[in-house]
C-alpha cells in the first residue's frame, strides 16, 4: 500500500485573474481604483513606516492613446526588491495588510492583497518603476505580462516612490483616452486627500464639504459650499435645498431634486465613500424609502467595503449610517420648514406627493407636514387643515370609483372630498382625522352611508305610513334618514351585503361556483334578512318629503310626485338599482310620472 | 431538475415587466408600486398595504384589466389574513371579489383559487372550529383542481392541515400534509420554496404533533419557525410551553408560558390561551393568586377579540376565564365570564361543545 504523501495545491493564477474580472470586479476600470489606491497607501506607508513626515504626497496619472498605456506615478514609500517578491510576486500578500496587522487602521484603503494583480484584468503587460524611500540610492524595474513569470532588474534610481505602466490590452484600450481616464480618476477618486492630477491637470481633487466646514463658518458660505458639490457630483437633477450628515456613524451631504416628481416615483440616488474612495455608486438602501426626491454623499470609515470594494456590506456600521441619514434627513426638512420659507414652499410644490407618503412614514415629519401638504380634493388641491375647516362633520374620501350617487351626494353636500386613489392621500388623511379627532366618511362604503345619511324615523306612524304608501316598490326597501343637503329628496342604495345574497343564492351562483365555497359563501348570507337590494332612502329634512309627509291627505299630485322622484333616484345611482327594466325601464317611469303631473296639473286648471 | 412553469406567476411577472417597458413613466411607476404593495401584503404590513391599495386598484380598473383587479384586491386581503384583524369587515370584501373573480371578465384568472382561499382564511379567523366542516369542503374541493406546481397549492395544503386539526383529527392532518409535500411540484423543484413553507408554516404542523400526542416531535418542528410578527412568536411559545409540559418538563414549560404571555393581548390567539392555560392550570402552575389577574385579563381578550368578530376565540377566552374564576372563588368574575360566553353563543357558526359548556357552567353557578 502506497503512502500517503502531502501534496501543495497549484494555482492558476490566469484563472484568478479572469475570476477577477468576471466575478469579483463589475468593471475593467476598477483596476485603475486599485492602482490609485495602492498608490494612496504607498504615500502612507511613507509617511508611517518611514517617519517622512517633510514631503508633499501626490499622485499623477496620464494616458498615452498612441501607446496604448496608461501610468500611475506616486511619490510614496516605493518598493525594495526584497518588498517586490514579498508583496507584489506573492499573491494576496500586500503590503497593506502586513502593516494594517502591525499598525491598526490608520486610514489604509487597501486590504485584501488583490489590487495590482488587477492590473493584469486590463493590461497585456504591467511595468514597475520604483525607487524605494528605504534605499533611495537604488531603482528597481518590475515587468510581468501575467504575473505568474516577471522579471526584475535593478536601474538608476529616480524620485522616491513608484510609476505603473500597465499596457493596456485591446479590450480596455479606451482608458488610454484621457478624457476617458479623467472621467474614470474623478469618479472614484475625487474625494481622496492626496492630490491627484490626470495628464499633468489641476489636482481632480474635490473638497466635500463635511471636511471643509469651519466652526462659526456663515450659514450662507456653508450653503454655497453644498450646492457646488451636490451640482458636481449629481447626475440628474439640479439640488433644491442641501442638508448636512453630520454623525459619528457617517458624515455627507444630502441634497433634493429640483424637480417635480410623481408620487412613490423613487428617483433615491446616493454614493458612499470610504477614506475617500468612492465604493458604491447608489446605495439607495441607505436613504428611506419614501426619499425618492433626494440625492446625497456619505462618507464613513466605519463602513465594510466588500471584497471588490464596489459596494459595503449590510452590518451593524451599515444600519448605523442608514439611521443616521434618516435622522439628518428628518431634521433637515423640518429646519428648512422652519427656517427656508421659500424654499419649503418650492419644496412642497415639487414634492408635495412624496411628501404625502413621508408623512405617513414617520410621526415627526407627519408632525412637520400635517398643516402643509395638500391632498387633491372635489375643490382643488387643498391643505388638510382647510379641507377640515370646510367640512365640520369629518373629512370625506372619494374612492377612486366610487358609485353615482355617491359622487353627487359629494358634490351636493358642498364639501370637499379627497380623491382617495391618488398616492398617499388616503392614508395622509386618516392619519390627520385621528390626531384632530375628526372621522372620516368613506363615500361609497357602509360606514361612510351611515355617516352621511343618519337614520331617522318619521315623526309619527302616520306620517311613515303615508311615505311608505308613496314611496314603495316591489324591487325597493323605503328607509328614512337624515342628510345634507336638503335638496337632495331621497336617494337609492345598493345594499352591497343584500346584493352578495341575492347573488350567492341565484341559480347563477350555482353555475358558476364551486360547491364548496357557495357552501361557506351561504352559511354567511342565510344570516342576512332579505329585503330589496336597492334602498330608497327619504330625506327627512328635504322640505318636498315633509310635505309629503304631513299632508293629511295626499296632495292632488303627490302619487306622480313620488314617482318622479324616484325614478330619478334610481337613474343618479345606475346599476341595480335602476330596476328590472334597466335603464330605458327608469326613464320611462320618470317621463311616466312627469307627464302625470302635467296632465293633473291641466285637470285643475 | 423540472423547470417550473408556476402558472399562477407568470402572467404577474409579464404585465409588471410590460409595465416596467412603458413609455408612460406612471405606468413604470405602477410597476414597483405593485411590487412593493405585494411585498407588504405578504409581510402583513397592514399600513402600506392601504396607502397604496387606493390609486392601485383605481389603475387597473382604469385599464379594465379584471385579472390585475383580482390579483390587487386579492392581495390587499393578504395583508390582513392569518393575522388577528377583524375578519367581518374584510368577508363582505372578500365575497365581492370572489363573485368578481367568477364574472365574466375575470375569467380563467388563475388568482380565482386564491380569492376563494382568502374567504376561507376569514371565516376561520370567525369561528375556526365552527366553520370547519365547510372550510374542509371548500379547501378539499379546490386542491383536487388546483395544479400542484401552482404556489397555492401549498397554500390550500396548509389550510386542510389546519382545518384537520381544529376538528380534532390530528393524525389524518399530518398525512394530509405529507401527502401534499409530495405532490407538491413547486416544492420539488424549487429548495427556496420548500424552506419558506416548512419555516413559515411549520407552526401548524407542530400543532398537529401535540394534539397527536407526540410533544417531542412538537418541539423539535415548533423550533423550525419563523417569528416575525408578535402573534407568531405567542403562537410557538404558547404551543411549545404545551409540549413542555406534556414532557414532564415542567420548569421549562412555565419559563414559556410567561414569555407566551408577554406579548400585548391583541397579538394574543385566544383560543391558544385559553388551552395553554388550561393545560397550565391543569399541571398546577397555575393557581392561588395568579388565577385570578389571568381570569381578568382573559376576560379583557375575550372582549378584544369579541369586537374584532373573533366570535370562537372570545368564547373560548370567556370560558377558561370562567374556570380561572372559579378557581379563585372569585364569584364576580365568573358571572362577568359566564355572561361573556352567553353573549357570544348565538354568534357562533355552530356551538362544537359551546352550549354544552355555557350550560355546565351556568348550572355550576347557580349550584
Amino acid at each position: 500500500m502506497s503512502e500517503a504523501r502531502y501534496q501543495e495545491a497549484s494555482v492558476d493564477l490566469a484563472g484568478i485573474v479572469q475570476m477577477l474580472g468576471d466575478s469579483l470586479y463589475s468593471r475593467p476600470e476598477v483596476a485603475v481604483r486599485e492602482l490609485i489606491q495602492n498608490a494612496s497607501d504607498a504615500i502612507l506607508r511613507r509617511r508611517i513606516e518611514l517617519g517622512d513626515e517633510a514631503f508633499s504626497p501626490a499622485i499623477a496619472l496620464s494616458a498615452d492613446p498612441g501607446a496604448g498605456t496608461i501610468t500611475v506615478e506616486d511619490n510614496g514609500a516605493g518598493l525594495t526588491d526584497a518588498e517586490i517578491e514579498t508583496h507584489l510576486a506573492r499573491i494576496g500578500a500586500g503590503a497593506t495588510r502586513g502593516l494594517r496587522a502591525a499598525s491598526g487602521d490608520l486610514g489604509l484603503i487597501g486590504k485584501f492583497g488583490l489590487g495590482f494583480l488587477t492590473a493584469y484584468m486590463i493590461g497585456r503587460k504591467v511595468e514597475l518603476f520604483t525607487t524605494p524611500a528605504a534605499a533611495p540610492g537604488r531603482g528597481f524595474h518590475f515587468v510581468s505580462d501575467n504575473g505568474l513569470r516577471y522579471i526584475v532588474t535593478e536601474t538608476a534610481p529616480g524620485p522616491v516612490g513608484a510609476r505603473v505602466v500597465v499596457h493596456l490590452n485591446d479590450a480596455c484600450r479606451r482608458f488610454a483616452e484621457p478624457d476617458r481616464l479623467e472621467d474614470v480618476v474623478a469618479g472614484y477618486c475625487r474625494l481622496m486627500t492626496t492630490p491627484i492630477r490626470v495628464q499633468g491637470g489641476p489636482p481632480i481633487n474635490l473638497e466635500p464639504p463635511w471636511r471643509a466646514a469651519e466652526p462659526g463658518e456663515p450659514e450662507l458660505r456653508r450653503r454655497r459650499r453644498g450646492f457646488a458639490f451636490a451640482e458636481r457630483l449629481e447626475p440628474t437633477f439640479e439640488p433644491l435645498c442641501v442638508i448636512a450628515v453630520d454623525a459619528p456613524a457617517a458624515q455627507g451631504l444630502l441634497w433634493l431634486h429640483d424637480a417635480s416628481t410623481y408620487g412613490g416615483a423613487d428617483n433615491r440616488w446616493l454614493q458612499v465613500y470610504v477614506r475617500g474612495m468612492m465604493v458604491a455608486r447608489n446605495k439607495r438602501e441607505l436613504l428611506p424609502a419614501w426619499a425618492g426626491f433626494v440625492s446625497g454623499a456619505v462618507e464613513s470609515a466605519e463602513l465594510s467595503p466588500t471584497t471588490s470594494r464596489e459596494d459595503v456590506k449590510a452590518d451593524a456600521a451599515f444600519e448605523a449610517c442608514r439611521a443616521a441619514v434618516q435622522e439628518a434627513l428628518i431634521a433637515g426638512l423640518r429646519a428648512v420648514a422652519e427656517r427656508e420659507p421659500e424654499t419649503w414652499r418650492t419644496i412642497l410644490r415639487r414634492h408635495n406627493q412624496a411628501l404625502l407618503g413621508a408623512a405617513i412614514a414617520d410621526p415627526r415629519l407627519f408632525e412637520a407636514l400635517r398643516g402643509a401638504v395638500t391632498a387633491p380634493t372635489t375643490e382643488g388641491d387643498l391643505t388638510l387643515p382647510e379641507i377640515a375647516r370646510r367640512s365640520p362633520d369629518g373629512l370625506v374620501l372619494a374612492p377612486g370609483d366610487p358609485g353615482a350617487v355617491d359622487v353627487l351626494v359629494a358634490r351636493a353636500l358642498g364639501r370637499p372630498a379627497i380623491y382617495a386613489e391618488r398616492y398617499g392621500a388616503a392614508a395622509m388623511a386618516r392619519a390627520f382625522a385621528e390626531a384632530e379627532g375628526l372621522e372620516v366618511v368613506e363615500i361609497g362604503s357602509d360606514a361612510g352611508r351611515r355617516a352621511l345619511f343618519r337614520p331617522e324615523r318619521p315623526s309619527s306612524p302616520e306620517a311613515e305610513a303615508r311615505l311608505r304608501a308613496l314611496f314603495s316598490a316591489e324591487d325597493l326597501t323605503v328607509a328614512f334618514a337624515r342628510f345634507e343637503p336638503e335638496e337632495l329628496s331621497c336617494v337609492a342604495l345598493i345594499d352591497q351585503e343584500q346584493a352578495l345574497k341575492s347573488f350567492y343564492e341565484s341559480d347563477e351562483a350555482e353555475r358558476r361556483i364551486g360547491a364548496g365555497v357557495l357552501q361557506l359563501a351561504r352559511s354567511l348570507t342565510e344570516k342576512i334578512a332579505p329585503e330589496a337590494p336597492t334602498r330608497l332612502v327619504l330625506n327627512l329634512a328635504a322640505p318636498l318629503i315633509a310635505q309629503l309627509a304631513d299632508a293629511a291627505t295626499p296632495p292632488p299630485r303627490a302619487a306622480a310626485a313620488a314617482a318622479a322622484l324616484r325614478a330619478h333616484a334610481r337613474l343618479a345611482t345606475g346599476g341595480g338599482a335602476v330596476g328590472a327594466e334597466g335603464h330605458r325601464g327608469a326613464i320611462g317611469a320618470l317621463n311616466a310620472a312627469l307627464g302625470a303631473l302635467l296632465t293633473e296639473g291641466e285637470a285643475h286648471g | 431538475m423540472a423547470e417550473v412553469d408556476d402558472g399562477i406567476w407568470d402572467w404577474v411577472h409579464r404585465y409588471i415587466w410590460d409595465l416596467r417597458l412603458s413609455d408612460d413613466p406612471e405606468r413604470r411607476r405602477m410597476a414597483e408600486a405593485l411590487i412593493d404593495f405585494t411585498s407588504a401584503a405578504g409581510q402583513k404590513e397592514a399600513a402600506v398595504v392601504e396607502a397604496a391599495y387606493p390609486e392601485l386598484l383605481a389603475f387597473v380598473r382604469g385599464e379594465q384589466n379584471a385579472w390585475a383587479e383580482v390579483f390587487v384586491r386579492h392581495w390587499r386581503l393578504q395583508a390582513y389574513v392569518h393575522t388577528p384583524a377583524d375578519p367581518r369587515a374584510l368577508t363582505v370584501e372578500a365575497l365581492d371579489l370572489v363573485q368578481f373573480a367568477h364574472g365574466e371578465a375575470a375569467r380563467d384568472c388563475p388568482q380565482r383559487v386564491c380569492a376563494i382561499d382568502d374567504l376561507n382564511a376569514l371565516y376561520g379567523q370567525i369561528d375556526a372550529v365552527g366553520y370547519a366542516e365547510e372550510r374542509l369542503n371548500l379547501v378539499s374541493e379546490l386542491l383536487e383542481t388546483t395544479p400542484t406546481h401552482f404556489g397555492c397549492f401549498m397554500c390550500l395544503a396548509v389550510g386542510k392541515r389546519d382545518i384537520l386539526v381544529d376538528l380534532g383529527r390530528p393524525e389524518e392532518a399530518i398525512e394530509c400534509w405529507r401527502a401534499s409535500l409530495e405532490r407538491s411540484e413547486l416544492l420539488a423543484a424549487t429548495v427556496a420554496e420548500a424552506d419558506h413553507y416548512l419555516e413559515y408554516w411549520a407552526w401548524g404542523l407542530g400543532e398537529a404533533h401535540l394534539r397527536a400526542g407526540r410533544p417531542d416531535e412538537a418541539l423539535a418542528v415548533l423550533e423550525t419557525c419563523q417569528a416575525p410578527k408578535a402573534y407568531h412568536r405567542f403562537t410557538i411559545d404558547a404551543l411549545s410551553a404545551e409540549a413542555l409540559l406534556a414532557l414532564g418538563r415542567r420548569d421549562a414549560a412555565l419559563a414559556r408560558f410567561k414569555t407566551a404571555l408577554e406579548v400585548e393581548d391583541d397579538a394574543l390567539d385566544a383560543t391558544q390561551a385559553a388551552r395553554l392555560i388550561a393545560a397550565m392550570r391543569a399541571a398546577g402552575l397555575v393557581e392561588g393568586a395568579e388565577a385570578r389577574p389571568l381570569a381578568e385579563r382573559l376576560l379583557d381578550v375575550a372582549a378584544l377579540a369579541g369586537g374584532r368578530g373573533r366570535v370562537r376565540e372570545a368564547f373560548d377566552a370567556a370560558r377558561e376565564a370562567f374556570e380561572l374564576a372559579e378557581t379563585s372563588g372569585a364569584e364576580a368574575l365568573m358571572r362577568r365570564a359566564l355572561a361573556a360566553m352567553a353573549e357570544r353563543l348565538p354568534e357562533l357558526r355552530a356551538p362544537v361543545g359551546a352550549d354544552a359548556a355555557h350550560a355546565e357552567a351556568a348550572a355550576r353557578m347557580g349550584g
